[in-house]
C-alpha cells in the first residue's frame, strides 16, 4: 500500500452508518402516519409516543448538512433554513414560506424531515 | 453601499467609578456611529417578562463617534524579535524543526518557519505546500525556486523536517523523517507508511532579504492595500524546537538533531527551546532562543503550550514532571485572543455612576440587528458600600463567547430536542468568523478551543441575545433577569466580576454580607473558589443562583488577564477532550477538567452539583419536608401550597435547563436541608456523564429520580450560610408576572435575611438542629 493509497482511503464507518440508517428509515416508514404528524403538530416538545420519539431522534441525529434550523427574521416572522454542514458556509433557505409563529416553523422543519424520509 | 455592520469591544470588562475604559470599534458602511452610554436593566424580550429594558445615562462622550473599518489578525504564530536582522542570512543556512501537522493537505500554503514575504516573493521559508508536501523555497522578488518532498505529510504524525541551502552552489536539500513512537502520534507502527523523504535540488535563483520582513514561526508576512502588513500562510499543527543554523548541516548532523540533540553551538544562529520557561506555575507566551543572540519569540493569539512534544513518552503526563517532553507548541490559523484594533474612544466612568451593568450602545443606519452594538462592561464601586454583591460570572461568559454550536455541533439538536432559531447576527458572525471562537467550538483542524478572551467582540455577551440552539437567554442576557429583579426589589447592590475575584481573592467580597451569583457560574479559577469558600466559612452568605456551577478548572493568562484557559478532559459534559498528556493549564500549571475530579466537587461549597440537563421544557419545584423545618421554614414563608416557580422565561418554569443535586457522597454539608426539588422532567433531560460508571438504559428525566434541581440551604461558621436554587432557569423565572411569583418570593426571603447583620432566622434552634441530624 502506498502513502497516496492510505491517505485517500474513505471512512469505512460511513458504510455501517448508511446501513443502520436504512434499517431505521424502514422502521420509521412503517410507523409514519397522519396521526403521528398531528401528534407533533399538537405538542412538539416533552413526552411523545414511542414512534414519534424514534422519528424525532432520527431527525435530530441526521448529518449536519441534512439538518434544518429556523431563521428568525428582523420583522418577527420565521423561515426554514437548511444547514450547510461546512464551516463558515451559512444555511440556505428552504422554500419561500414564512411562518407567523415559532411553533409553526418548528413543525415545518419536522415536515421537511418527513419529506426527506419519504422522498415525497 | 457596503453592507452596514458594527462590532466592538472594550479593553476592560470591569471598571471602577472614576476609572477609564477604552472602546475599539470596527464598522462597515458608515464613518460615524451614534454612541450612548446605557444601563442595562433587562435583556430578554420574552412576553412573560418585562421585555428588553435599558436606561440612557448622560455622559459627555455620548453622541457621534468617528468609526472605521478595522482588521483582525487571525491565527496564532510566533514573532521573532530580530531588530538587527541577524536572521537575514546571506550565506549558507539550515532550517529545521519537529512538526505534527493537523491539516497538511489544506489546499493553501502553510509556513513553518522562515523570513518570507508572500506578496513580493522575497526571502526563504520551510513549509507545507497546498497539496500537503513538505517544501522549502527561496525568492528574489521576481522568481521563486522550490524543493519538494516526494511523499505527502500524514496528519497528526510527528516528523523531523529540515532544509539547507547554499547560495554559492544553489544546492537546496530537503530532509523529512518520521519520528512517531508508541504514544506521540495518531498512528502506530503497524501502519505500513513510509514517512521519510530526502530530496536535493539545484536552485536557479537566490533569496533576497528585505530588512522589513520579520522572521516568523507558523506564518509568513503578507500585505493588503487597505489593511497593510499582516501574517498569512498560517500553519495548523504543532512545532517543536525550531532552529536556524548559519551553515549547511550534513545528513549525519540532521540525523542527530532528529533525536533532539542540538547542533554544535558554533553553527546555531537561533534555537528556540520550546521546553524552556516551564515552572510548576505554567509557562508564558515567550519562547526563548537558546542561541547566541537571544532572539526570543513572542506568541500572538495564544499559540497553545503545555502540549506534548515529539519525544513524549506517554508515561509522564505533565510538563511539571518532564518539561523536556513538552516542547510542542500548537498553532491554529483561526485563533483570535486579541483583535488589537485601534482605539475608537475612551471614557471616564463618572464617580457617581451607580455600580451595575452598563454598555456603550453604538448605532449606525437603521440601528437594529448588526447595525447596533452593545459593548458591555461592569461598573464596580470605588469603595464597597452595599451589603449585597452581585458576582457577575464573566469567566463563564468568556467560555461561551461566540459559540456556534447550532451550525457546527452534531450533538446540539438531539441535546436540545429542537431545531435552532438563528438570526441575522448569528449567520453574519458564523460566516465571517473574524472574532474568534468559544471553548465550545473546535478550530478548523478539529482541536478544541482552550483560550477565550474579551479583547474581541463577544456576540452573545449582549442584551437581546438568545442562544440559538436553545432559543432562550444564556449567561450574560440571562443574568440580566437577576439584576432586573434586584433593581425591582430596590436592594442596594454592588457589582463585581469573576476577573476581580480572581485578581483580588477574598478581599473583593469580604466587605459584603451576601454574594449572589449568576445563573450559570460554570468556569472557576482556584482563587475564585478559594475566595468564596473562605467568604462563607468566615461568616458570609452565598446565594448560588444557578445550575452546573463551580464546574471547570480555569486559569487566566499571566500576560493577558482578559484571556481565560480551560482544558476539557476525562469526564463531564464537554464539547471536546484534551489529548493525552495535555490536561494541565499552561497559565497556572494546574490540572484542568472538573473541580470534582480535583477533590472539590461543587457540593462541598454550595451543597449541590451538576446532575442533569435538558432544554425543551422546565418544571416547578415541589416543597420537600425540610421546607417546614423550624430552622428553615422562613425561606418559604408566604408561599401557599407546595409548588414554587411555576412560571418563567426559560421554558415556562424555574426548574430546568441545567440542574444540580444534593449528594452527601460528594461533600454536601451533612446538615444541608433540601427545601424543594424539581422533578418529572422529560426524557430530553439526561444524566451527566461524570455520574456514569456503567451506562445503561433509563438515565433520563422520567426514569431516574436523581435528575432534578435541589433548592438547598445550610448554615456555616460565624453566621455564614449558603442557599442554592439548583437550576439555571430560576434566574429567568424572577421577572415573570411583573416579578410577582413564588420563585421571586422565596429569593426575596433569602436575600433579605442574608443581607442583615447578626444571626440568621432559625438559628435559635441550632442545638436542636445538631441533635436532629
Amino acid at each position: 500500500m502506498s502513502e497516496a493509497d492510505t491517505t485517500s482511503v474513505a471512512d469505512a464507518d460511513l458504510h455501517v452508518r448508511a446501513n443502520f440508517d436504512k434499517i431505521t428509515r424502514s422502521y420509521l416508514l412503517s410507523v409514519l402516519s397522519d396521526a403521528l404528524i398531528e401528534e407533533h403538530r399538537r405538542k412538539p416538545e416533552g413526552h411523545h409516543s414511542e414512534p414519534l420519539t424514534r422519528l424525532l431522534n432520527w431527525c435530530q441525529t441526521r448529518p449536519l448538512h441534512e439538518q434544518y434550523a429556523v431563521l428568525q427574521e428582523a420583522g418577527g416572522c420565521y423561515r426554514v433554513v437548511r444547514l450547510s454542514g461546512k464551516p463558515r458556509v451559512p444555511p440556505a433557505r428552504v422554500g419561500s414560506e414564512s411562518y407567523a409563529s415559532l411553533r409553526e416553523a418548528r413543525h415545518a422543519v419536522f415536515l421537511n424531515h418527513i419529506k426527506d424520509l419519504t422522498g415525497k | 453601499m457596503a453592507q452596514q455592520k458594527i462590532f466592538g469591544y472594550a479593553n476592560r470588562i470591569s471598571v471602577k467609578q472614576g476609572e477609564e475604559i477604552t472602546f475599539h470599534v470596527n464598522c462597515d458602511g458608515a464613518s460615524e456611529a451614534q454612541a450612548q452610554l446605557v444601563r442595562l436593566i433587562h435583556g430578554d424580550a420574552h412576553e412573560a417578562g418585562p421585555g428588553f429594558q435599558e436606561e440612557e445615562v448622560a455622559h459627555p462622550l455620548n453622541g457621534a463617534w468617528q468609526v472605521k473599518k478595522q482588521f483582525t489578525q487571525l491565527g496564532s504564530f510566533l514573532q521573532v524579535e530580530d531588530s538587527d536582522n541577524r536572521l537575514a542570512v546571506e550565506g549558507p543556512f539550515t532550517l529545521f524543526c519537529h512538526i505534527w501537522p493537523t491539516i497538511p493537505k489544506k489546499g493553501a500554503r502553510q509556513t513553518l518557519l522562515g523570513r518570507w514575504d508572500t506578496r513580493n516573493n522575497t526571502g526563504f521559508a520551510l513549509g507545507i505546500n497546498p497539496e500537503g508536501y513538505l517544501e522549502f523555497w527561496v525568492g528574489d522578488g521576481k522568481e521563486v525556486d522550490y524543493v519538494t518532498a516526494e511523499l505527502p505529510l500524514v496528519a497528526r504524525m510527528w516528523y523531523f523536517v529540515g532544509a539547507s541551502f547554499d547560495p554559492a552552489t544553489g544546492k537546496a536539500t530537503l530532509y523529512q523523517e518520521g519520528v512517531a513512537n508508541r504514544y506521540n502520534s495518531l498512528l502506530g507502527k503497524v501502519v505500513p507508511h513510509d514517512y521519510a523523504s530526502h530530496v536535493r535540488q539545484t536552485f536557479r535563483f537566490r533569496h533576497k532579504n528585505v530588512a522589513s520582513v520579520p522572521f516568523l514561526i507558523a506564518g509568513a508576512r503578507d500585505h493588503h492595500l487597505l489593511r497593510g502588513d499582516f501574517v498569512n500562510d498560517l500553519y495548523a499543527g504543532k512545532i517543536d524546537r525550531p532552529a536556524i543554523c548559519d551553515r549547511v548541516l550534513d545528513r549525519t548532523e540532521l540525523d542527530a538533531c532528529k533525536t533532539g540533540a542540538k547542533p554544535k553551538a558554533a553553527a546555531i544562529l537561533a534555537y528556540w527551546d520550546t521546553t524552556a520557561g516551564y515552572s510548576d506555575r505554567g509557562v508564558g507566551q515567550t519562547v526563548f532562543d537558546a542561541g547566541p543572540h537571544g532572539l526570543h519569540a513572542e506568541g500572538v493569539n495564544h499559540p497553545v503550550r503545555a502540549m506534548t512534544g515529539f519525544n513524549w513518552n506517554g508515561r509522564d503526563d505533565c510538563f511539571r514532571l518532564a518539561p523536556d517532553q513538552y516542547g510542542g507548541i500548537e498553532f491554529h490559523p483561526d485563533a483570535v485572543t486579541d483583535c488589537r484594533w485601534d482605539e475608537t474612544a475612551r471614557i471616564t466612568i463618572p464617580s457617581d455612576l451607580q455600580s451595575g451593568i452598563y454598555a456603550m450602545r453604538l448605532r449606525i443606519g437603521p440601528g437594529t440587528g448588526i447595525t447596533e452594538e452593545y459593548i458591555v462592561f461592569i461598573v464596580r464601586p470605588a469603595k464597597p458600600s452595599a451589603k449585597l454583591c452581585y458576582l457577575i460570572p464573566t469567566a463563564s461568559y468568556l467560555a461561551y463567547g461566540n459559540e456556534s454550536l447550532s451550525f457546527d455541533a452534531h450533538i446540539i439538536q438531539p441535546m436540545t430536542g429542537q431545531p435552532p432559531v438563528v438570526t441575522e447576527l448569528d449567520i453574519e458572525t458564523y460566516e465571517h468568523r473574524e472574532y474568534g471562537l468559544s471553548t465550545y467550538d473546535h478550530f478548523e483542524d478539529g482541536a478544541g478551543v482552550c483560550f477565550s478572551s474579551y479583547l474581541r467582540p463577544v456576540i452573545n455577551m449582549r442584551p437581546k441575545y438568545r442562544m440559538s440552539s436553545m432559543n432562550i437567554t444564556w449567561q450574560f442576557p440571562a443574568d440580566l433577569s437577576i439584576s432586573a429583579w434586584i433593581r425591582h426589589q430596590g436592594y442596594d447592590c454592588d457589582f463585581i466580576t469573576d476577573e476581580d475575584l480572581d485578581r483580588e481573592g477574598l478581599d473583593a467580597i469580604r466587605p459584603y454580607n451576601c454574594v449572589i451569583t449568576g445563573t450559570h457560574p460554570e468556569y472557576v479559577s482556584e482563587r475564585m473558589l478559594d475566595a468564596q469558600e473562605d467568604f462563607v466559612a468566615g461568616g458570609g452568605r452565598l446565594i448560588y443562583m444557578g445550575g452546573n456551577g463551580y464546574y471547570w478548572v480555569v486559569g487566566f493568562a499571566r500576560d493577558n488577564p482578559a484571556c481565560m484557559e480551560v482544558r476539557k478532559l476525562d469526564s463531564g459534559m464537554r464539547a471536546w477532550a484534551a489529548k493525552p498528556g495535555e490536561h494541565y493549564l499552561q497559565t497556572t500549571g494546574e490540572k484542568s477538567g472538573l473541580w470534582r475530579n480535583r477533590g472539590r466537587a461543587p457540593q462541598k461549597l454550595t451543597g449541590v452539583g451538576f446532575i442533569g440537563e435538558g432544554f425543551e421544557t422546565a418544571s416547578p419545584y415541589r416543597k420537600m419536608p425540610d421546607a417546614w423545618h423550624r430552622t428553615a421554614s422562613w425561606i418559604t414563608e408566604g408561599i401557599e401550597g407546595e409548588i414554587i416557580g411555576d412560571q418563567g422565561l426559560a421554558y415556562g418554569a424555574a426548574g430546568g435547563i441545567e440542574l444540580d443535586r444534593y449528594d452527601l457522597s460528594l461533600g454536601t454539608p451533612p446538615h444541608t436541608k433540601i427545601i424543594a426539588a424539581t422533578g418529572g422532567h422529560s426524557d430530553n433531560y439526561v444524566l451527566v456523564t461524570e455520574e456514569l460508571l456503567y451506562a445503561y438504559a433509563g438515565l433520563v428525566g422520567s426514569l431516574d429520580y436523581r435528575i432534578r434541581g435541589d433548592m438547598t440551604y445550610f448554615t456555616a461558621p460565624n453566621d455564614g450560610a449558603v442557599f442554592c436554587t439548583g437550576s439555571i432557569g430560576y434566574g429567568q423565572a424572577l421577572p415573570a408576572n411583573g416579578f410577582d411569583n413564588s420563585a421571586a418570593k422565596v429569593l426575596a426571603n433569602v436575600v433579605e435575611a442574608f443581607v442583615k447583620d447578626g444571626p440568621l432566622p432559625g438559628t435559635r434552634w441550632t442545638l436542636e438542629e445538631k441533635q436532629w441530624r
